[in-house]
This record gives C-alpha cells, structure tokens and sequence, in this order.
C-alpha cells in the first residue's frame, strides 16, 4: 500500500542498485570491450566516476532547492520553453533505456532460450509487469526492489564465482587494452549506462531521509560498479583474447559455461528467471520516470492516467529496431551518449542558468 | 511535484478477468516437448567427404536400452545409442536433414564430446565451429578431439566398461586430464585459441584401435613406440608392458573388438591440424600449458642408478614459470623454469631411493631428462609445425601496455624463431609407503 509514495533508504538503495546494474545482461559488455579491449573493465568505474561528477552537481543544484525533485527545478530554473523541454528529454531517456532493454532482454531471450515464442509474447509480459507495478506505485516497486535485488546480486556472485576455475590467466592483458582513447570511448558508454544515476535526484521529493539521499545514492553506485566490474572482469577471463566482442550475451555465456560436475550443469535457465525479475523491475521503474516526467512538463496533477499511454509508446518503441543488431546500434550510438549527456551537461547549465537567474537558495 | 493519486481496491471484476486470464495460460504448455519426442545428441562426429561438404555423425542414446532405464532393460554397448550419418553443407543442413527422417525434436543441450576425423582438422574447422558457437544450445564446456580415423567410426566403437558411447569419449579425454596423461580441450579453450594471437590450439587425439588379446593392443605398440623414441630400451619394454596389460584385459572376455585409446595430441594452427604429439610430449605439453592442461602428470623413465630398469614418478604438482624477453629486431628470449614436485611410484631395481643420496641423484638424472624433453618438445613445436601450443605468448602479453603494441609484436611468427632456455628443477618429495623394495631371502636379484 503506497502510502504517500515515500521511499526509505533501503528502498532508495535497491532502486537505484537495480537500475544501475541490471545493464550486466545486455550486450553493453561486449561493446565495451569492442572499444577497450582486455581494458574494457577499467571503463566501468571510469564511466561511474564521471557519472558520479555530474551526479553531485545535481545534488549541489538541488541543495538550492530543499525539498524539490530534478524536474521541478529544470522546470523553475530552464524556463516554461528549454525547462520542458529538458524535462521531456529525461522522460524520452528513460523510455528509450526502458524500450532498448526491452527490446535486447526480449531478443536474448528468444535466440537463448525460448526461440518458438514470439517477441511480442516477451515484451508483452514485461509490459503487463510495468503495468502493474506502475499502478502500484513507488513504494511498492522499491519494496519489491529490495526482495529480489540480494538473489539477483547473488545469482551474479555464482555466476562469476563458480566460472574462476575457467578464467585464462592474462586475460586481462595488455593492461591497457585498446588504448587510451578506447578506453575513454567505452568510458563514455558506461558513463551513459550509469547516467540513470538521475532516477535518484528525480525522485528526490519522494525519498523520506533527503539528508541521506545523496549517500544512498552513491552507496548504490558502488554496488553497482562492483557488481558490473566483477561481471566484466569474469567475461574478460572466459573469454580473452578478442572473443569477448563476439559475444552478444556475454553474461547468459557465462551461465552456458558453468558446469559443475554431470548434476550441476545447464543452469543457465535459472539465471534467466533472476534476470527477467531484474529487467521487469529496472523497466517498471523507468516507466515510471517517464510518466513523472511527462506530468511535470505538461504540468498533470496525477501519473496514473499517463501510465497506459506511455505503455504504449514503450511497446512501440521497443519494436522500432528491425533486429537486434538495429537495437544495440540504437541504445549505444544514441541513447547512452544522451545519458552521458545528461548527466554531465544538464546540471551544468542549469547550475549556470540558476546562478544567472538569481533562482534558489545561495550555493552552498 | 506529482501527487500520487489514492490507490483503489481490486474490484470483483478485475479478480474475475485475472482468474479466468490465468486459467486459460495456465492449462499448458502452447509450445511444450515431450521428452518422448526429443532426441539428445551426446556426441557428435564430423568428417570431410570428398565433394567438400561435411559428414555429421550423431550419436543418440536409446533410453530404454540404458541400465536403469526405461523398462527396466538394456545393457548391450552395441545397441544401447543410435548412431547415424549425415552429409550436409553445414551443421544445420545436417541437423535438418536427420531431422526428415525421425518424428523426434534433435536437441543438443546435452553434446559432451565432438570428434574431428583428421581429413576435416588437416582441411580447417572454421565453418563448422560458426555453428557450434551461434546456436544457443552447445554449451563451451562441451569436449573435443581429433581422431586419426573418422569420427564416424570413433562413434560406433562400444564402451569398453558400461553403455554410454558418448560418455565413454568425454570420459576418456577426461580422465585423461585428470590422470595426468594429456590436456582436454573445451570448445571454449579451442574457439579462444583460434582466435588468439598469444596461443594456438590443442585437441586430444582418440583413436580407434584394435584389441589384440595376449600381445596387447595397438597402445602398447604405441607405447614402446614413444618409448622407444625418448627413453630409450627400457621405457619400451614398459610401454609394451602396459599394452599387454590392457590387451589382457580385453582378452579376458567376451569385449568389444576394437576401442579407444588417447593417443597424445593434435597440433593446430588456428583452425587447421598441423601435427600430432605422442603421449610422452602430450603429458609434458600438458604440465607447461597456460591453461587446458592439466596439474598432475606420471612417467616411467630409465633408472639413473640400475641400467637396463625403471622407475615410475608421479608428478604431484609442476610449478611453471615463463618469461618471453623482447630483444627489439632479434628474435625474443624465452625463459622457462620447470619445478616438477615429485613422487616415487615405483623403482623396480629395488634401489633405495629413501636415501638422501640416491635421491639427489635421482632428481638430477631425471631433471636433466626432462629438460631434454622439454627441449625436444619446444624444438618441434617452433621448427616442426610452428605452433606455440603451451601459450606461452600468454607471458609475453605482460611486456606490452596496449592491443597495438602487442599485436604489432607478432609472437606467432616470431615464436619459431625464438631462443629458448629451459631450467628444470625437479624435487622428489615422496617415495610411497615403504623406506625400501620387498626383498628375498636371497636378497633381491
């Protein structure tokens, strides 16, 4: 039961950690290392870092403003015409993060898995788990957040611990991989993947301890970033040598490697199931932040109206790339780098258009 | 700031649509496959044919002929798996193929071993391992070998002990891993060594061979073959000895005519079967890889102290150290400290090897033994075949900071160039559970 759609901060902590780990079973491992090579798991905590910087430059703005959320304040501070439309960019990130994950999630597993069932079946369940938990609301999904993110975190420990009697040694080498510039290329594509860092200050109103909010959130982060490293680092050792780029799931090929002993094999499907929960929840929650966002813009007193339409642009969206490869173009050319434009542009500019504007409180 | 609107209770309604919704998915499976309907390929086979297409030979259990199947019934090796053969362009014309002819779904989540007849391995694997790693349900840790034969013929060779054709294959490259006798390639350490410019691939090398009874079979003849090449007349004799031992064992019923044995090793490079190792350098090739390979490794080797005997030592564990020295325009230095720990298994002279002396001296004869086979392995994968199969470009990575760099370095074809030092220090830590040989009355002769 919502009850004023408060999170607290193991809620805050679960939400946040879900969305930001969840990128593990895309095929974003496999387009870090195409740019870093055997130093792709260097570009994890370099595009959480960066993240992170423009991460408390939202926080510094939004001392400025106590008690109000991202949106709000792009609203107040960028103005009825640039405001919206930032806060209208927030909205179309987090639908098209929600539409790409679909889409991947969906195509992996059709070819992985369950080829005989259609993509729309796939999507279409995912679809009605966003529905319901959106009409549920925040507090509802942060709760179930907080159940199922230990067994989706664990699931990923048995995944990279019971594959080290499979790690190459120098899998990780040359140390530096593709490069200096290859690794800052795919540090741009993490920064973009950890630039969903923003639900946190979106949903800043609605977070019960704001004084703690901003720690929360980076506790999350580096969950994330441990988690996300270790994954990476454990596809490096698997598969080296240039393989890890061939691979469009790296983490399901994890899973097709585990095998210990005759009665502890073909287990992969059980992570299937840990990762849809994951992917179901990551996606419930960025549906939520779109519809957040597209009140705030047209200025709407209520989210849940909203809910079926967005659906419905998710569900179309989703289908939008013509294969899968279409998809992973899409979410890495386009969407990751808005991400990272996002979270390092926007507070930037609003920071400057505040100051300017003389809107706030002083700078702390 | 959005206000969030009061959540209503379920109506009647909704729980009515939920419960006739979930009823009606609920009732079955659209989709579903009996595992009556499912034929699971255990091993597969793959050979050249002469039109240039590829030979598929599946190898599927019959469950009610299994002991302790269906039914109840079953025990014939010979009858227990359905083996059939299939020409194709590709692997999936094959799987499509046999599919014409069977009401059953092929599946192949449970392939354990794949078999290579050389003919395929000398011509390259490039196209058929595109199959096996696009279609999501080979798994990596699936085994591969390469027979001298054809695979077809591999795959219809009875288990010597139980019924599981396709499990007495994995099971022998296996336990060859784990017995010391020779490295097991995954499919997973093949496709990365294909593509890798710090290793080339290994494949275990299983081969058809006739069971003689009384003379020993065709191993034993291999035996003191390999024998006879690096340890001269006395591991021979040995080698022979241990063939008539399983020859025997065959004799002693009503077995199989012919088996498989693991002969030693396939030498690729990339994608293409270059050569072939015995099993003396296979166990030595085993205890240097980078990864594959395995921890423990048993030789019988001429007896330093008593001419014309032996003494068996089992390798407990072998710490390996490389170091790849780049040397600018001339070709790199290749540093290699072999630290064998080693157990006496048996000493037939009846020399006591407790002794500290007789020890040390068995250390130094057999250590300087194993740098000559060391030596003599490295010279034939550099001039030979060109190969670096142990992965020793896998030290050389270390020197370089970046992909360029490092490819820039060509370590395959610098490495058949490459100087070579090779240090052993071997410690025999154990002799068993007796100080001394059983002696006679008369003392031993």
């Amino acid at each position: 039961m919502i009850r004023d759609g408060m999170l607290g901060r193991p809620g805050v902590v679960a939400i946040m950690t879900t969305i930001l780990t969840t990128w593990v079973f895309l095929p974003l491992i496999s387009v870090l290392a195409r740019s870093a090579k055997s130093a792709a798991w260097i570009a994890v905590p370099l595009g959480a870092a960066t993240a992170a910087v423009g991460y408390s430059l939202v926080m510094t703005l939004l001392k400025r403003f106590p008690g109000r959320g991202l949106l709000e304040v792009t609203l107040e501070v960028g103005g009825p015409v640039f405001g919206r439309l930032l806060v209208l960019t927030y909205g179309f990130f987090f639908l098209a993060v929600a539409a790409g994950t679909a889409r991947v999630f969906g195509d992996g597993v059709v070819t992985a898995i369950m080829p005989r069932t259609p993509l729309s079946i796939h999507l279409g369940t995912l679809a009605v788990v966003m529905l319901y938990s959106n009409f549920g609301g925040l507090e509802a999904m942060a709760r179930v957040n907080w159940l199922l993110l230990p067994l989706f975190i664990l699931s990923l420990i048995v995944l990279v611990g019971f594959n080290v009697n499979h790690f190459i040694p120098n899998g990780i080498l040359p140390i530096l991989g593709n490069g200096p510039i290859g690794i800052v290329r795919a540090g741009l594509t993490a920064t973009g993947v950890f630039g969903e860092i923003l639900a946190l200050p979106i949903l800043f109103p609605m977070v019960r301890r704001q004084a703690t909010a901003a720690r929360d959130g980076l506790t999350a982060l580096v969950l994330s970033v441990a988690v996300g490293t270790s994954v990476v680092l454990a596809s490096l050792l698997c598969f080296p040598d240039g393989e890890l780029e061939r691979r469009i799931l790296p983490l399901f090929e994890l899973g097709l490697l585990l095998h210990v002993g005759t009665f502890f094999s073909r287990v992969e499907v059980i992570f299937i199931f840990m990762w849809f929960f994951a992917a179901a929840s990551k996606l419930a929650i960025a549906l939520y932040l779109t519809n957040l966002s597209f009140c705030t813009a047209f200025k709407l007193p209520g989210y849940r109206p909203v809910i079926p339409i967005m659906l419905v642009l998710f569900y179309a969206a989703a289908f939008m790339p013509r294969n899968i490869t279409e998809a992973v173009i899409v979410n890495t050319v386009f969407v990751r780098p808005l991400g990272a434009a996002l979270v390092l542009g926007a507070p930037v500019v609003l920071l400057l258009a505040a100051r300017v504007r003389g809107l706030g409180g002083k700078t702390p | 700031m959005i206000r969030l609107a009061r959540r209503r209770r379920p109506t009647v309604i909704v729980v009515v649509i939920t419960v006739a919704v979930a009823t009606m998915i609920t009732a079955g499976c659209w989709d579903r496959t009996e595992l009556n309907e499912i034929a699971l390929v255990l091993a597969m086979g793959l050979d050249a044919t002469p039109e240039g297409k590829v030979a598929v030979t599946l190898s599927m259990p019959i469950p009610r002929l299994f002991p302790g199947g269906m039914d109840g019934g079953g025990g014939d090796p010979s009858r227990s798996v359905h083996v059939e053969t299939v020409v194709a362009h590709d692997l999936s014309e094959a799987v499509r193929k046999y599919s014409t002819i069977t009401r059953r779904h092929l599946r192949l989540i449970h392939l354990e071993a794949i078999v290579i007849g050389s003919e395929l391995a000398r011509q390259g694997l490039r196209r058929q391992l595109d199959f096996l790693t696009r279609f999501h349900e080979v798994r990596w840790t699936t085994l591969m070998a390469v027979t001298d034969g054809t695979a077809a013929d591999a795959l219809k060779i009875p288990p010597t002990i139980g019924t599981n054709q396709a499990d007495y294959l994995a099971g022998l490259v296996r336990n060859a891993q784990a017995k010391g006798i020779g490295p097991a390639t995954t499919l997973r350490d093949f496709v990365v060594a294909v593509g890798s410019p710090a290793i080339q691939p290994v494949l275990a090398r299983v081969n058809v061979v006739p069971s003689r009874p009384g003379l020993g079979s065709a191993g034993g003849q291999t035996g003191a073959q390999a024998g006879g090449q690096t340890g001269g007349q006395a591991e021979g004799q040995t080698g022979a000895q241990a063939g008539g031992q399983a020859g025997g064992s065959q004799a002693s019923g009503a077995g199989p005519k012919q088996h498989l044995s693991y002969e030693g090793t396939a030498v690729f490079v990339e994608d293409r079967m270059v050569g072939t190792l015995d099993q003396e350098e296979t166990a030595l090739l085993g205890l240097l890889m980078s990864y594959g390979g395995q921890r423990t490794a048993s030789f019988t080797v001429p007896d330093p102290l008593a001419q014309g005997c032996c003494v068996s030592m089992a390798i407990a564990r072998a710490g390996r150290r490389i170091q790849v020295v780049p040397r600018g325009v001339v070709p790199p230095l290749v540093r290699i400290e072999f630290r064998p720990e080693a157990d006496v298994l048996e000493a037939e002279s009846g020399v006591d090897y407790a002794k500290i002396g007789n020890l040390r001296i068995l250390e130094q004869s057999i250590g300087a033994l194993f740098a000559e086979r060391i030596g003599a392995l490295l010279q034939k994968l550099q001039k030979e075949y060109r190969a670096d199969v142990i992965g020793i470009g896998q030290s050389a990575k270390s020197h370089f900071l970046t992909e360029t760099q490092w490819r820039a370095f060509r370590w395959l074809d610098v490495f058949p160039d490459a100087e070579v030092s090779i240090k052993v220090k071997l410690a025999v830590r154990r002799v068993g559970l007796t100080w001394g040989t059983v002696q006679s009355k008369k003392g031993f002769r």
